[in-house]
């Protein structure tokens, strides 16, 4: 079964790597207005919006109030963990032995004395997590990140990003040999995690979604903003302004 | 158990240590500090105040008068409110101005003021300081919950009113000063680009 799956992953690959060639360009990398779709960006977000509204954000709410902090946290290591060999494989395509070996180390220190990846020993030990994807791997190759786009039920995203997000989930190393409980078990977790996430962010969120004149826009501004920080380790110092000379 | 037996002190490492710190005292005590250590000096200060009020179970009113009294101590609030508004700033009156920072002020208090209650019991650790040239120091710092990732929370850091003041704030990535001036274009637009009408927004918000 699995080995069928690698050809039709690599069509993929390709397939995707012709539409990212036509991605929009924006005429400044640094650009946060730049949003070629924004009509129909804005139709999918406030569908987002209204699914946020009535059921993800308080199943999220709910979840972070009854189940409690440890657990959470150990659902969502668990997750993470899973998710370290294909990071180990995208560390090694952008050309960073270290992150890579990191990374592997992680995984092994943690699915064995961290019970499967529910505790954390290797971060306690030094070994920090660095979370990476295809989208990161795509950015160390210099595809651009073209157009911003809202996704139905999975928020804001660029082409780039959602290309990689669809080539990480067919190309995860752990989808290919895990047999299809695992899987499932896997998948559960990671919705859980997701519920975690929304729920620790959740008033971020309600300032940038619900408090806000315009919250398409606060979402994208800080969605750019935050991933272009983490692709290259913090805050771009040649794009602090000089706030006096405007 | 074995334990390594004492290293004899090198003379020359002991002679060049001491030829520096001679050099050191030969310094002026004033002027010792570059605008990269005040603007760290500047954001441990703040930081203990800030994390104080969080801590202080204070009620919410009260709580967004004295963040922002904190923001007015501690930032160029003019200048950071002149850099949202932009262009329109050049054209307000000097009473629009001052009405403008009044609202402004109260408005980010409020806004950000309501997120307190969720960074109890976090602490803030500088990690890096960097020199940004006219953009002025940005001092790094990562906030740290029990049970959380820690959160990247930048300070801009700018001497040019003729003390250290924060100018921004840049949280995992984000500007406040980009995502504000963003914020108020829109509430600005809406009142047809009238400065009183956004002062009124503004003061509804706060």
């Amino acid at each position: 079964m699995s080995q069928l799956r690698l050809p039709r992953a690599i069509a993929l690959v390709v397939a995707l790597a012709m539409a990212l060639s036509a991605c929009a360009r924006s005429p400044d990398p640094a650009s946060l207005t730049f949003d070629p779709y924004e009509p129909q960006n804005r139709q999918v977000h406030a569908f987002n919006l209204e699914v946020d509204r009535r059921a993800w954000g308080p199943t999220a709410r709910a979840y972070g109030r009854t189940v409690p902090e440890p657990v959470r946290t150990g659902l969502s290591n668990l997750r993470a963990n899973w998710r370290l060999p294909h990071q180990t494989v995208q560390y090694g395509l952008q050309g960073r032995p270290a992150l890579a070996g990191r990374s592997a180390l992680r995984f092994i220190v943690n699915t064995t004395f961290g019970v499967g990846g529910v505790f954390d020993p290797a971060t306690a030990g030094g070994v920090e997590l660095r979370y990476t994807n295809i989208d990161e791997t795509l950015h160390v190759w210099g595809v651009r990140e073209g157009a911003y786009v809202v996704a139905p039920f999975g928020g804001p995203g660029t082409e780039r990003d959602w290309t990689g997000w669809v080539l990480d989930l067919a190309l995860d190393p752990v989808n290919l040999v895990l047999p299809t409980a695992g899987l499932q078990a896997l998948f559960g977790v990671g919705t859980l995690d997701l519920a975690n996430e929304r729920y620790i962010l959740d008033p971020a969120l309600e300032t940038i979604l619900y408090e806000s004149a315009d919250g398409y826009t606060a979402l994208r501004i800080s969605y750019l903003q935050a991933m272009r920080a983490r692709l290259q380790d913090g805050t771009d110092l040649d794009l602090l302004e000089d706030i006096y000379d405007f | 158990m074995t334990s390594e037996p004492p290293r004899p002190v090198c003379r020359r490492s002991l002679l060049s240590g001491g030829l520096a710190f001679g050099l050191l005292l030969l310094l002026p005590v004033t002027g010792r500090a570059s605008p990269a250590e005040r603007a760290q000096a500047h954001v441990a200060q703040l930081s203990r105040e800030l994390l104080a009020l969080i801590n202080s179970g204070l009620p919410e009113a009260s709580l967004y008068g004295e963040f922002e009294r904190l923001l007015a101590r501690h930032a160029d609030m003019p200048a950071v409110a002149a850099a949202t508004l932009g262009p329109p700033w050049r054209n307000a009156t000097a009473q629009q101005r001052e009405r403008f920072v009044a609202a402004y002020q109260a408005y980010l208090a409020r806004r950000y003021g309501r997120q307190f209650r969720d960074f109890q019991q976090s602490r803030l650790a500088i990690t890096r300081v960097r020199d940004a040239g006219n953009a002025g120091v940005l001092v790094e710092t990562r906030l740290s919950q029990p049970g959380r990732s820690d959160i990247a929370v930048d300070w801009q850091v700018s001497e040019r009113s003729g003390q250290p003041r924060v100018v921004n704030l840049i949280v995992e990535g984000i500007s406040m000063l980009a995502n504000e001036r963003a914020e108020i274009g829109t509430m600005l637009e809406a009142q047809r680009g009238s400065i009183d009408g956004l002062i009124q927004a503004l003061r509804a918000r706060a």
